[in-house]
């Protein structure tokens, strides 16, 4: 229990750094911007940015080189908050390092199946390498799935991912690695959470995740429905096995005959949503965020809350993105605005 | 106590005329907009799906008011004269000729002093450096680039396999500033490999020539026109802002109400050729409507009663009259009653001046609290200033019946000596006892008179089980008043009134009655005998659990309901001890020092208590009386007006 309290301070400063998170105003004026320059230097007056972005030149920032440092912004909030208290030692608290890794593994992943595995070197954001001890730099140089298992010899995503390949036989299908990775991920950060947390705070955050991944299972669903007709049993195969609204009804959307039936389904769901939508990523990031948002203002727990507001920060890394996609490509951004996840 | 009476309207005409029904629902500026699709009753029609045609070029116009730095909106839509998409977009053409030259001499600049100033400093890192840099462009066999590379990316370098080097010489939080050096033969495919890296290029520019030195102080010359240049276009920028200032804000604010025009289009339900717009209106304001659409022809106005659409709910106008119309806000808080419903603001009004009154009587406090009120209604907030005059006002009443003013307990004791009253009824140390059961009947009172209301609002609904056999009604009212009398009785009048037929018949039957309550209603309603309405397989076990901790919430909410009121003595008692504490340190000070004592203590009770007290008041009124009756759930009634359509 004491442990329990001695975090509080951790979930206060949380909430505290939430209370900076973009507005809807704050969107409304990106939106706003004919430029990245005009963008950069709006971000640059937030609370939220001004520090990541210091030393930027606005009107000659790079855009690829913005996306990062706004990714990075998160990555350092999320790193000061675990220091606060010195939770940066607790195993849990190391999920966000975690979770940047299994990105960039299935990131890299993706640019190997497609043979651009030395373009990866530049894809990788620097401040990454920095603090995870997969060395995720020489990946560029694997040339097979010999080398790829040579070079994570030494981390822990070795063991799910050798598995996996010698089961295939050298060269595993990308989807089935990139599921494997994702769920070496989650049992992780669950096995940690019972581990280093209480049983409470555990059950909390099974929750946390049984939502982020009916979202993410919900999404993928849709595409794969909608873009390539897969079946019931097939989108089942290539699901997360966590969820929050309980087997029956995920295995229910599965099987919905088309994907408009998937968004009926859904919206009978906790994870409705009023707003109109165009991209179904935008539809679920919005029911994410409600339920983060509650979790944060209700949980008492430094871990569920650190958990969800990086959540929040993925979110707003995504938002931005896509204005910035706007601007560059000249899309209408009234548009973009409504498409905005807030 | 009622709710405004309202009506159902459906306005319906040819496609092409949805525009002009909407400038009539603008003009009416009372109608509450529904939408005209997907409803029972709406037959068949659809929403329209159609692109806002002003969004876009709201933004553009945004956009411009934002680089010409002026505030968007506020001008007047009267004067501008524009009506298309078209003439919007001409205008906006119109400005940009001029604006868009400026703008981008200005980013050009920007960018310009940007590039000058990172020359400046890759090149104040090499003043020692007696190679004329025009030798080193020259070079034939070997490319330089001077520029700036992200400082993550530094260490990536060394994972390629290629012909370079760089040479960092200087560093901040984000970027490593340097060179690097590759051969002319491999120019092409090393930039592209730094690019990728976000490296970002300096050129030194072709007239910096000469030593380090004399590079960078070339540079600083170049700078400082630079900026002479950006500091001209900036005032040319600023004298066109002032040219279209007028012409703009006006511009934009008639183009943020068209765009918020046509998003009504889409609260519109159409089929074929045909629309339906549906709403609701307060039946005083039904001739505004007709004079709005009496010059439209080709539309048809059809007025319903407001429950003729199952799938449309009305929404609330409360109807209050001036004096009791400020407590709206608290009983808007609490949620709005539904459409027919009973409206508590009268009831809340008295009841919270009244406690009010008690809580913080003081004849000098109330009568600031009084004038603050008139000072927040006309510049914050017009139902709080409502609430703090009333509130003031009694306060002002409760402090002469107390005879303190300003916490000065006797000032008034003169005045009534003069009228030949020799000693007050209510001192607040004096009467200790009497404050704290007056306390205690008030809220009998309040609690009584909550039932009351409650019984005959749930007849109303026909809600029997609320009514007859619920804890706030007939049963409910009379156990809880045999159980007061019973205590009052046999504990202050030493009564004997607990015989065997007063406790059968007030006491055992009512508490049965309650404990059952679902199954006798539903014998009432159905005459069935159920334990339970919506589970046919309620087990007269899980029906004797489930009630008898309902019960006991009951009867402990009876008692703490009670004891609640207790905090109204308290706080007599409080306010005045709060004030004793002010003279006291007024008693220690020298003359110069008590009247300032004086007027931060009263200004500190007054807010701090003020405060605390409304607060407590809204608590009662919240938990004590309105969970006893009230049925919230209305639809608050937004007419669609133009300021509203601005505001979207």
């Amino acid at each position: 229990m004491l442990e329990g309290l001695s975090t509080n301070a951790t979930v206060a400063k949380i909430r505290t750094v939430f209370g900076n998170a973009l507005t809807s105003e704050d969107y409304h004026e990106m939106t706003n911007k004919t430029s990245v320059a005009e963008l950069c230097e709006y971000l640059k007056s937030t609370e939220r940015f001004a520090g990541v972005l210091e030393d930027v030149e606005s009107s000659s920032v790079h855009r690829g080189y913005l996306e990062e440092l706004i990714k990075k912004a998160g990555f350092m909030t999320y790193l000061r908050l675990v220091k606060f208290q010195g939770l940066d030692k607790n195993e849990f608290f190391k999920f966000y390092i975690k979770r940047t890794e299994i990105l960039q593994l299935i990131n890299f992943l993706h640019m190997y199946e497609a043979g651009l595995q030395l373009d990866y070197l530049a894809a990788v954001p620097g401040y990454v390498t920095e603090y995870s001890d997969v060395p995720l730099l020489e990946l560029s140089g694997a040339n097979n799935a010999g080398d790829i298992l040579r070079i994570l010899r030494k981390t822990e995503y070795y063991k799910p991912l050798k598995r996996l390949i010698e089961k295939s036989g050298g060269e595993p299908e990308l989807s089935s690695l990139e599921l494997a990775v994702r769920k070496y991920y989650y049992n992780t950060v669950l096995r940690n959470a019972r581990k280093y947390l209480s049983e409470g705070e555990a059950a909390e955050l099974k929750r946390l995740i049984g939502i982020d991944a009916d979202l993410i299972n919900f999404t993928n669903a849709y595409r794969m429905k909608h873009y390539f007709g897969f079946d019931g049993d097939t989108i089942e195969k290539k699901s997360l096995p966590f969820t929050r609204l309980g087997r029956t009804k995920m295995k229910r959307l599965y099987h919905c005959e088309t994907s408009e039936d998937m968004i009926a389904f859904m919206d009978e769901t906790v994870y409705k949503t009023e707003e109109s939508f165009e991209h179904i990523e935008v539809r679920n990031a919005r029911s994410r965020l409600k339920a983060v948002r509650h979790v944060i203002s209700t949980t008492q727990s430094a871990g569920v809350a650190l958990y969800a507001y990086t959540m929040i920060c993925d979110i707003e890394v995504s938002n931005i993105v896509h204005i910035i996609e706007g601007i560059r490509y000249k899309a209408d951004l009234s548009e973009i605005e409504k498409e905005v996840a807030v | 106590m009622a709710t405004e009476k309202m009506e159902l309207v459906n306005i319906s005409g040819d496609l092409s005329m949805l525009d002009k029904a909407i400038e009539g629902i603008l003009a009416c500026g009372s109608f509450h907009m529904e939408n005209g699709f997907g409803r029972s009753g709406s037959g068949g029609y659809k929403p329209i799906n159609e692109k806002n045609p002003y969004a876009a070029l709201l933004k553009q116009y945004s956009a411009l008011c934002s680089g010409l730095g002026i505030e968007e909106g506020h001008g007047d839509a009267s004067k501008c004269s524009l009506e298309s998409a078209d003439e919007f977009e001409q205008l906006l053409e119109k400005i940009n000729a001029h604006y868009k030259g400026l703008s981008d001499e200005r980013q050009r600049l920007d960018k310009e002093i940007s590039d000058r100033q990172a020359a400046s400093v890759q090149t104040s890192h090499l003043k020692g450096m007696n190679e004329d840099f025009s030798r080193l462009f020259s070079l034939r066999h070997i490319s330089i680039r001077f520029g700036k590379l992200p400082a993550d990316n530094v260490k990536k370098l060394d994972y390629y396999d290629k012909d370079f080097f760089y040479f960092p010489f200087d560093e901040d939080m984000n970027y490593s500033y340097g060179l690097y050096v590759c051969p002319k033969t491999e120019k092409e495919e090393i930039d592209e490999v730094f690019r990728t890296l976000y490296f970002e290029r300096t050129r030194i520019p072709d007239y910096v020539k000469g030593s380090g030195s004399k590079a960078y102080s070339d540079l600083q010359d170049e700078i400082a026109q630079d900026k002479k240049d950006l500091e001209k276009t900036q005032a040319e920028l600023e004298e066109l802002s002032k040219q279209y200032k007028e012409e703009l804000k006006n511009a934009y604010t008639k183009l943020s109400f068209k765009k918020g025009a046509f998003e009504l289009r889409k609260k519109a339900g159409v089929i074929k050729n045909r629309f339906l717009i549906k709403g609701f209106i307060p039946t005083k304001n039904k001739a505004e409507l007709d004079a709005a659409f009496s010059s439209a022809g080709g539309l048809e106005v059809t007025y319903l009663p407001p429950d003729s659409d199952s799938g449309l709910k009305p929404p609330t106008i409360l109807k209050n009259s001036f004096l009791t119309r400020p407590f709206r806000m608290l009983v808007g808080m609490y949620g709005l009653p539904a459409y027919g419903g009973f409206n508590p603001t009268a009831f809340v009004a008295v009841t919270y001046s009244l406690l009010f009154g008690i809580m913080f009587g003081d004849l000098g406090q109330g009568f600031l609290i009084f004038l603050l009120g008139f000072l927040v209604g006309k510049k914050m907030n017009r139902d709080m200033g409502g609430m703090m005059t009333r509130c003031g006002f009694f306060s002002m009443v409760f402090g002469t019946l107390y005879g303190s003013v300003f916490g000065i307990e006797d000032m008034l004791d003169p005045m009534y000596e003069s009228i030949g009253i020799s000693q007050l009824p209510v001192r607040a140390f004096e009467s200790t006892n009497f404050i704290l059961f007056t306390a205690v009947g008030i809220g009998i009172f309040l609690i009584v008179l909550s039932m009351m209301i409650n019984i005959v609002t749930s007849f109303k609904r026909k809600d029997i089980e609320s009514a007859v056999f619920g804890c706030n009604g007939i049963c409910g009212l009379i156990f809880y008043a045999s159980i007061i009398f019973a205590v009052v009785a046999t504990v202050m009048l030493d009564m004997k009134v607990m015989s065997a037929p007063f406790v059968i018949f007030l006491i055992v039957i009512p508490l049965i009655s309650i404990f059952c309550r679902v199954p006798f209603t539903l014998a009432v309603k159905y005459k069935k005998w159920k334990l339970s309405e919506h589970d046919d397989n309620m087990t007269f076990g899980g029906f004797f659990v489930e009630n008898f901790f309902e019960m006991f919430e009951f009867l402990l909410s009876y008692v703490s309901n009670t004891m609640s009121f207790l905090r109204v003595g308290g706080f007599v008692m409080s306010h005045a001890g709060m004030m004793l504490v002010v003279m006291t340190l007024m008693d220690g000070m020298s003359r110069v020092g008590k009247p300032i004592v004086f007027v931060i203590g009263n200004l500190f009770v007054m807010a701090m208590e003020g405060m605390i007290v409304a607060i407590q008041i809204i608590r009662l009124e919240f938990y004590e009386i309105f969970s006893r009756f009230y049925v919230s759930g209305g639809k608050e009634y937004i007419p669609v007006t133009p300021e509203l359509v601005n505001e979207e």
